[in-house]
């Protein structure tokens, strides 16, 4: 399994733990991902990434800790911070269950709907 | 993340990121004629003429393409009677969405200063300025949000302090943030005590609803209203932060 593969599974695990979420609405819905997938746009552009807009999942260069980007958009009908923290810890989780290592989470809310 | 023309500093991905492969382009996708994405569709919706945009044919496929996005919103809205509010606030919303892909302004810090969560400028201000109009007949204008290292930057520091707001979420700085909004308000309000009310709903939002640290809440009275078909009826702008500056319109 290549590192991309494994970088999609884990994004994957992040994307199912953060929808799970209460107060979630969705991910980062990601307007050049949607044009993407439309063929007006597929010359010139690279390749589907692994993850999508909402989740990125990525090792750096020379770094140790995995590194997980979550962008969502939630409902308002619950604080933001609140469901934020809920999102992180979830996201953790998920990663540690998949991967077996721990990984730094950063979650940025991109909407309120 | 796309920039705001006017003054918002650029949050550009690492350039690690890029290279790596993993996780997705940042709004700040280049065509492959070298222009921004965002920065076509927003010229675009602005209704600028720009001979490049209509002779390049990366940059017409993404105007198509932003048409095309745009006529599957219309043609939803009009399948739908309109008389149906839920359908068509649906429809308000989903593009309510849009614009904040195109514009999220910059990222702001949300929880404690060990913490690792954010929120983009736009839906921030989006609440606030919701807070300020919840007071009849108040209509917000710009908000603006300042993340803790600006501050030093408007004291008159070098630019280095502005440029470390250019690094991605995660090394940003953290700590309480500055609001500054515009609002209009009825001209038989008493203005000091307007502005105050104006203060306080806005921070019962940010924190009832955000949960953001605040440094400050700057109130700009832009204009008063003599009655509800003269929002612009210019009288001296009052201003209620002390110093001559007032909030841009957005």
């Amino acid at each position: 399994m290549s590192e991309r593969d494994v970088s999609r599974v884990l994004a994957d695990a992040v994307t199912e733990a953060v929808l799970a979420t209460p107060g979630v609405a969705f991910l980062r819905p990601g307007l050049v991902d949607l044009l993407r997938s439309s063929a007006l746009l597929r010359r010139g552009l690279p390749g589907a990434p692994a993850g999508s807009a909402g989740v990125q999942v990525q090792r750096r260069k020379g770094a140790a800790v995995l590194s997980v980007r979550v962008y969502v958009v939630l409902r308002r009908e619950r604080r933001a911070l609140d469901v934020t923290r809920e999102v992180r810890s979830a996201a953790a989780q998920a990663v540690e269950r998949a991967a077996g290592e721990p990984a730094e989470v950063t979650v940025t809310v991109t909407g309120l709907v | 993340m796309a920039v705001n023309g006017e003054s918002v500093p650029e949050n550009e991905a690492p350039d690690d990121e890029r290279e790596a492969g993993f996780g997705v382009l940042s709004d700040d996708e280049l065509l492959p004629c070298g222009r921004k994405l965002s920065y076509v569709w927003e010229q675009v919706e602005a209704g600028v003429p720009d001979p490049h945009i209509e002779s390049c044919p990366h940059c017409t496929q993404a105007v198509d393409a932003l048409r095309h996005l745009e006529g599957i919103v219309t043609r939803t809205r009009e399948a739908t009677p309109r008389e149906d509010p839920d359908t068509s606030a649906l429809a308000g919303r989903v593009m309510d969405v849009v614009r904040l892909e195109l514009r999220p302004g910059r990222t702001l810090p949300l929880g404690d200063e060990d913490e690792d969560t954010w929120i983009v400028e736009a839906a921030a201000a989006r609440t606030i300025r919701a807070a300020a109009e919840s007071l009849p007949g108040v209509r917000a204008g710009s908000c603006r949000l300042d993340p803790p290292a600006t501050e030093t930057a408007e004291a008159g520091e070098t630019t280095e302090a502005a440029e470390a707001v250019a690094a991605p979420a995660g090394r940003l700085a953290r700590g309480p943030v500055r609001v500054r909004i515009g609002v209009q308000v009825p001209l038989t309000w008493n203005l000091p005590e307007t502005a105050d009310l104006v203060r306080s709903r806005v921070l019962e939002a940010v924190d009832g609803e955000l949960g953001m640290r605040i440094a400050g809440v700057d109130v700009t009275i832009t204009d008063v209203i003599d009655d509800e078909s003269d929002a612009t009826d210019a009288t001296d702008a009052i201003d209620d932060t002390g110093d001559s500056r007032e909030g841009r319109q957005q």
